[in-house]
């Protein structure tokens, strides 16, 4: 609009209100003179502002009055202020915030009103506290008693809502409300299907501590039987190995044999303690306890047979049950033990038994992973001080743990009534506590990289006195085609079950086949371990630490298609089993 | 100065009524006081009672101006209570410099105004509940109220012309509904509430050759709004 424009109209309004002054009054009339159609224009305007100046008046409505009056009158009894006059935004907010408070009020309410079970962590604290308080008879009471409340429980589980919102957030919150797994997506139905198992793995790990406590108790009732186990080897616990349970919940049974025992237990007690595993110390077995167990199971009948005799029969059983260490005696020590198969054994075994009781010192009894005892194993094992061998005999104990508490363990009546295959470590501490044939046995057991290492590995081909045999006449019978066939197959060998490799190395190249060899349960399962620790009769003071012999390893001994067969770990753990320990 | 002034001056309590002046000729003091300052200086000294007494004096001229901006009388009643309420809780700004009405007048037609922007509705205006002149209405002492009421007065009342009348403010009404929100406003300040251009200026906030424009621009586009009706009439 121009500012000439803005004028004229500015002067023309006043002239049409008569507020325009003589000298503009007379301009524009005088040009109006001139424009009729001007006056036309302004005479219309004037019309219409007539027309609005006669529009009638309404009265305002009396509750205005009344409304402002009322208010006024409460502020003034009240003492209000004018600004709470009319209507307000607060009666609004406040009523938001009523609606907020009480929301959140009962959120906090069903939150702590519903039932909460035990968060993993929470159990977690509670099962480590509970070897220090000693009362390892408490069970947390809301452990799962079925599956369905186990699955309830872990949906209020503290630790399990992060993961049931993001369950919620995959399948859609209507769903979720209402528990219906099956239109959730194929991996949030995997999530919740984990979850569900949760407490399952909480009350198994309860169920384990309790096992682990009656294990604990079981063997400090019978540690003499683990021991004879030891002694004898697996070749007579057929029966045990049949019947055993492969589950998880066969026990791992590891006997270590140290120089130092003391400094060995303090190795394994810093190991659980540091990997944070629970475990037991199973009850001291008294020489009360320990001693008649071998007494009550076979009274010793003849005497013990020399040490040289014994030490003879350790060398051929050796080298009939394809002693990796000693080959080249195989053919000449088959022979040896043809013929030792028709002695009886039962001898050897409970003097087997008597010495190594004797030599028991601790048992320990805990839950851990293959894997962990394996690394556990490997750790005391590559110790140099002191100087200690690892040794499984899951098998053998696993029938003993089976038998009922009080009752002659079923391993030890087998061992004693059957004899001993192979024992040649058996024998040796049985027939050479002293003397010659002492040495002669820690020299053989030196020589060939471990004698119990030995006998562990070549035990189940040697199971039997034909079996025994039937290796006697093989040439190189490390451990036969068929054995290995059977025990990958169908019926695992015990050693190889208990996770051994049948190698000639030595024990602390063990522990790797632990967790390294067949196992019905998975590496990170949790299983029960024993642990016995017992000083080494046969401890090489002043042996020299011979390497392992050269003699060729098993997978050189073994036809092309058993080397290919043989699995890489395997043949890692040969490799490492021919270096000098 | 012409009457439509002296029935403004009135209205905004500047000239004290004929009535109050020959009761009390010698007060210069008691002329010279504006009644509807007074009473807004005591609503400011926290007398409740002398706002209410503003609200009884101004209510329906006030309510009448909002009404014929939004065109709604609901929507004017609520405008005219907000006004209201929002001048006690704004009594510390009213410094004199203008009338209580013009104060009150302000507040109220800037909500009337963002209302109308608010809500920009073309409202159709109408007479539903037209005054009843001369048989008990309300009447206001202002010059807009004087000059209908000397209209309708020198107009013999008969049905026709009642009819005709109606008729007429209807349009006007309707017409007036079409306008923007600031035509309204200096319509119904000029041509119904009789401010002066000054008052308006100060209202709008605009200058004076603005506002004369402005209200120009606005009688001819009501001209034009209600071309048909007068071209029926002639």
């Amino acid at each position: 609009m121009s500012q000439n424009q803005e004028i004229i109209e500015s002067k023309l309004c006043a002239y049409i209100d008569g507020e325009l002054d003589t000298e503009g009054r007379a301009e524009i009339e005088k040009h109006l003179e001139a424009n009729p159609q001007h006056r036309r224009l302004l005479e219309s305007l004037r019309a219409t502002r007539d027309l609005l100046r006669w529009l009638p008046r309404e009265p305002a409505p009396a509750e205005i009055a009344e409304t402002l009056n009322g208010q006024l009158e409460r502020s003034v009894l009240l003492n209000y202020e004018g600004e709470h006059l009319g209507p307000s935004i607060w009666p609004k907010v406040f009523a938001a915030a009523a609606i907020v408070t009480l929301t959140a009020g009962l959120g906090v309410a069903v939150y702590y009103a519903l039932p909460r079970s035990q968060s993993p962590a929470q159990l977690a604290l509670h099962t480590a506290a509970e070897p220090e308080s000693g009362n390892a008879d408490v069970v947390p009471a809301p452990l799962a008693t079925t599956e369905e409340s186990s699955r309830n429980e872990a949906a209020h589980a503290g630790g399990a809502e992060r993961d049931r919102e993001a369950y919620a957030s995959k399948a859609g919150p209507s769903r979720m409300a209402l528990g219906e797994p099956a239109t959730l997506t194929p991996s949030a139905r995997q999530d919740l299907a984990d979850q569900a198992k949760m407490p399952e793995r909480l009350s198994v790990g309860q169920k384990k501590s309790d096992e682990l406590e009656q294990l604990a108790r079981q063997v400090g009732q019978n540690p003499s039987a683990f021991v004879a186990a030891a002694s004898n080897g697996f070749g007579l616990n057929a029966n045990a190995v049949q019947n055993a349970n492969p589950t998880a919940a066969t026990p791992l049974v590891l006997l270590v044999k140290s120089d130092a025992p003391e400094q060995t237990e303090r190795q394994v007690t810093a190991y659980l303690n540091e990997q944070q595993i629970q475990w037991r110390q199973a009850p001291q077995a008294s020489p009360a306890n320990a001693a008649p167990a071998p007494a009550a199971v076979a009274p010793v009948t003849q005497p013990a047979a020399p040490a040289e005799a014994v030490a003879a029969k350790n060398e051929s059983s050796n080298s009939a049950n394809g002693t990796l260490g000693a080959p080249q005696n195989n053919i000449a020590g088959s022979q040896v033990a043809q013929q030792q198969q028709q002695q009886p054994r039962q001898e050897t075994s409970q003097n087997a038994i008597a010495n190594n009781v004797r030599f028991a010192e601790n048992v320990y009894v805990c839950q851990m992973s293959r894997r962990q005892a394996a690394q556990l194993s490997n750790t005391i094992a590559t110790s140099t001080t002191p100087v200690a061998q690892v040794q499984d005999l899951s098998r053998a104990a696993n029938s003993i743990v089976n038998a009922a508490p009080g009752e002659a363990p079923a391993s030890t009546n087998a061992v004693a009534q059957r004899g001993v295959a192979g024992g040649a470590g058996a024998s040796g501490f049985g027939a050479g506590r002293s003397g010659a044939a002492e040495d002669r046995a820690r020299s053989m057991k030196t020589a060939a990289g471990g004698a119990e290492a030995e006998q562990l590995a070549v035990a189940p081909s040697a199971a039997t006195a034909k079996d025994a045999q039937n290796a006697a006449s093989a040439p190189a019978p490390v451990l036969s085609k068929a054995d290995a066939r059977e025990g990958a197959t169908t019926q695992p060998a015990p050693a190889q079950a208990a996770g051994l490799a049948p190698t000639p190395g030595s024990a602390a190249t063990q522990p790797a086949a632990v967790a390294a060899g067949p196992t019905t349960a998975p590496a990170d399962e949790p299983v029960n371990v024993v642990i016995l620790v017992q000083a080494n009769p046969a401890a090489p003071s002043n042996a020299p630490a011979a390497p392992a012999p050269a003699a060729p390893p098993a997978a050189a001994a073994q036809p092309p298609s058993q080397q290919s067969q043989q699995s890489p770990a395997t043949t890692s753990q040969s490799q490492q089993q021919q270096q000098p320990r | 100065m012409s009457s439509l002034s002296h029935a403004n001056e009135e209205a905004e309590g500047l000239r004290p009524p004929q009535a109050a002046q020959s009761a009390v000729p010698g007060d210069a003091e008691a002329r010279s006081l504006r009644p509807d300052v007074a009473l807004l200086q005591k609503a400011q000294q926290g007398d409740r009672g002398a706002y209410g007494q503003i609200i009884l004096l101004y209510q329906d001229r006030l309510y009448n101006a909002v009404l014929r901006m939004v065109g709604d009388r609901e929507e004017a009643r609520e405008l005219t209570q907000e006004a209201f309420t929002r001048g006690l809780s704004k009594l510390e700004s009213f410094r004199g410099d203008a009338s209580p009405y013009t104060w009150l007048f302000r507040i109220a037609v800037n909500l009337a105004i963002s209302q109308l922007r608010k809500v920009q509705r073309v409202r159709v205006f109408s007479l539903d509940r037209p005054v009843p002149n001369g048989q008990g209405g309300r009447r206001d002492s202002t010059q807009a109220a004087n000059l209908v009421d000397r209209v309708a007065r020198d107009r013999s009342e008969l049905p026709p012309q009642r009819a005709e009348r109606r008729e007429r403010d209807e349009a006007v009404l309707a017409a007036l509904g079409r306008l923007d929100a600031e035509y309204r406003a200096v319509l119904v300040m000029r041509d119904i509430e009789g401010f002066d251009y000054q008052q308006m200026a100060d209202v709008l906030g605009l200058p004076l050759g603005t506002l004369k424009s402005r209200l120009f621009r606005a009688r001819l586009a009501l001209r034009d709004e209600l071309r048909t009706y007068l071209s029926d009439r002639k």
